[in-house]
């Protein structure tokens, strides 16, 4: 039983503890006794799409994801294609907005997204900050958003959001999910004090690489009392 | 006259408790808006200390270095009315102010700069200062034509400021005392955009660089070869120093780069220097410092020995702490050992108890403090190292003060 986490470009997509999502992943799949191979991919020469069974991608500043997206684009294709056949994969902030067409500045310049799917993010003058929860098909999640682009799409939200902004200043709606895809504006990081998360990624990722395995025995104690201390500040 | 007003209400603050640092600036300002043009007259040099780690430390350090009074923030008020504040209660020829590194492009609007000094850039809190490279823009841009720069010639990141008017320090190539660390900031050539090419990497992006275009680590002026408890070798010449914390040859080297391009002795700063302001500050057996980033936090870190027998983490999430705590997760908490109990302290001491779950302290090591005046007794029964957040900093260091005997 073996799956192998890749972490896209985190030497330039690692701005807001990313990272910690590996972490939760690696430390609860290990409890059930599957083992992770953790894969930082610096060059997409590397990518194997027959090996991979997650891909992560961070936020970057503007300028590291104009490199990223640039590289990215030479397996654009690949991601598709996985994409379609259930690759879990979860994108964070700049992560998830490049997954998109295009990316609108206050100057009406267009920086060109990977184009994967159908989601076009405009940058606004207010600066979305702060605490957010999050109301998911799975259960209340927090976490924090920092972001000045406000995102769209007709995809399936990753939930309503309780407390904070989400995809954009008006719709009340947060993130996206389409078949095991996340896109999210959420870090914190999103997965380490979302037990609801960390199943929900495990049990995608589990299917993906065919492991049959009894997710109840996964441990969430210290991460529950961490998500209710906040939920119960802000709500 | 609006100096007086400024004055009375900065001491009538204090009589109500507070240290007033902020609050004379801003009231100063209201009444008029060139208020900071018009004190900065009266000074003939002014010398401005920024960066995200260091800068306290190094505007203390040097401030040590001058016999005469001096314009000081020495409490680390350092944005603009704290600024504006320094200028009201000091009087002096020369001004040594820490400015926060948001606040850099707004004083220095207002503020002619003779010494720029610059130790580092990592990433801090950027809910308050939007993305690192944004930042080190504006920074620049705000640069004048006349000042003299002084630059942390290891960073490359700080090394995207330099100039025709740069001096620089660092450290020699065969230093040793930090632990390259796993997780990095960018260390791409911010000239290009390709990838940066190391010879040696002391942590994070700080280290030896070159790039093809020509992007590389400048000769050094002033360079650091040595550090220990107790003395540093510059320029191949050794001083003696109080300093705990291996990271504190960059702030020792970078008053030394000053106090030799204005003609000063730095060695008289040097040995009068102790810290006391929660900095890697001893009291006693124990430790107390601060930690508000990923870098500042590993290089804690890797101070904690087995003497210490227990460790004391206090996470706030008020504003100037940083309101996102996401960066807790990018330092590397992994080289902790379980030979040390852990006590979780803060408003977030529930999210730090994770962090340390997740770096593999098992759960029967780690301690959540409910009521930390009721339990520090207990706690610094035994040699304890203490790291704070920002705001926690001056409470623990205020408790470890008068409950240590």
């Amino acid at each position: 039983m073996k799956v192998v986490l890749y972490h896209l470009f985190p030497d330039l997509l690692n701005l807001y503890g990313d990272f910690g999502n590996i972490v939760a992943l690696k430390h609860h799949l290990e409890s059930l006794g599957v083992e992770v191979v953790y894969k930082k991919i610096f060059d997409v020469k590397d990518f194997d799409k027959n090996e991979c069974s997650f891909v992560l991608i961070g936020g970057g500043s503007d300028r590291e994801q104009a490199i990223a997206t640039t590289r990215l684009k030479a397996i654009k294709d690949d991601l598709q294609t996985l994409i379609e056949q259930d690759l879990p994969l979860l994108a964070i902030c700049g992560g998830y907005q490049f997954l998109g067409k295009e990316y609108l500045c206050l100057d009406g310049k267009k920086l060109e997204g990977l184009g994967i799917f159908d989601i076009v993010t405009r940058a606004s003058s207010t600066r979305m900050v702060g605490n957010i929860v999050v109301e998911t098909l799975m259960g209340q999640i927090v976490g924090f958003e920092n972001h000045s682009g406000e995102t769209f799409h007709s995809y399936d939200a990753l939930g309503k959001v309780i407390v904070g902004y989400g995809n954009d200043v008006t719709s009340k709606k947060e993130g996206f999910m389409y078949k095991s895809v996340v896109g999210t504006y959420m870090h914190g990081p999103i997965l380490p004090k979302n037990g609801v998360m960390i199943k929900y990624m495990i049990e995608r990722i589990c299917k993906y690489a065919k492991i049959d395995i009894d997710l109840s025995k996964l441990d969430f104690k210290m991460e529950d009392i961490a998500c209710n201390a906040m939920i119960s500040k802000l709500v | 006259m609006v100096k007086f007003i400024a004055k009375t209400i900065i001491k009538l603050s204090q009589l109500f408790g507070n240290d007033g640092t902020s609050i004379g600036g801003k009231v100063a300002y209201m009444l008029d808006k060139n208020i900071l043009k018009k004190l900065s007259k009266n000074v003939s040099k002014v010398v401005v200390i920024t960066g995200t780690n260091g800068k306290t430390t190094t505007s203390n350090l040097i401030a040590a270095c001058f016999d005469e009074p001096i314009v000081h923030n020495a409490k680390g008020a350092n944005m603009y009315y704290g600024v504006i504040s320094a200028f009201i209660k000091c009087k002096g020829k020369v001004a040594i102010l820490e400015v926060d590194e948001g606040s850099v492009s707004k004083v220095l609007n207002d503020l002619k700069v003779d010494y720029f000094i610059v130790t580092n850039f990592f990433r801090d809190q950027l809910d308050r200062y939007s993305e690192i490279d944004m930042l080190i823009d504006k920074i620049k841009n705000s640069i004048q034509d006349n000042t003299t720069l002084i630059l942390n010639a290891n960073d490359p990141f700080t090394m995207r400021l330099s100039n025709d008017n740069a001096k620089y320090f660092g450290i020699s190539p065969g230093f040793e005392g930090f632990r390259e660390f796993e997780v990095s900031e960018s260390r791409y050539c911010p000239k290009c955009s390709n990838l940066l090419e190391y010879n040696k990497v002391f942590y994070l992006q700080i280290g030896y660089y070159h790039c093809d275009c020509g992007f590389n680590t400048p000769d050094i002026n002033y360079v650091a070869s040595n550090f220990a408890n107790g003395s540093i070798t510059i320029n191949n010449k050794k001083y003696s120093h109080n300093l705990v914390g291996n990271y504190n040859v960059f702030n020792l080297v970078a008053t030394f780069a000053l106090c030799s391009e204005i003609g000063l002795d730095a060695s008289i700063g040097f040995s009068k220097f102790y810290s006391e302001d929660g900095r890697m500050q001893k009291i006693n057996n124990h430790i107390v410092t601060l930690a508000k980033n990923p870098s500042g936090m590993n290089l804690s870190l890797i101070q904690i020995s087995e003497e210490y027998k227990n460790v004391l983490f206090t996470l706030n999430d008020n504003y100037v702490d940083g309101l996102d705590i996401s960066w807790i997760w990018d330092a590397d908490f992994e080289i902790l050992t379980n030979n040390h109990t852990y006590y979780v302290n803060g408003k977030r001491k529930e999210d730090m108890a994770l962090r340390l779950k997740y770096a593999g302290i098992k759960q029967d090591n780690i301690e959540v403090v409910n009521d930390i005046d009721k339990e520090i007794d207990n706690i610094i029964k035994d040699s304890t190292f203490s790291i704070s957040s920002y705001t926690a900093v001056f409470e623990i260091k205020k408790l470890f003060e008068e409950r240590v005997k």
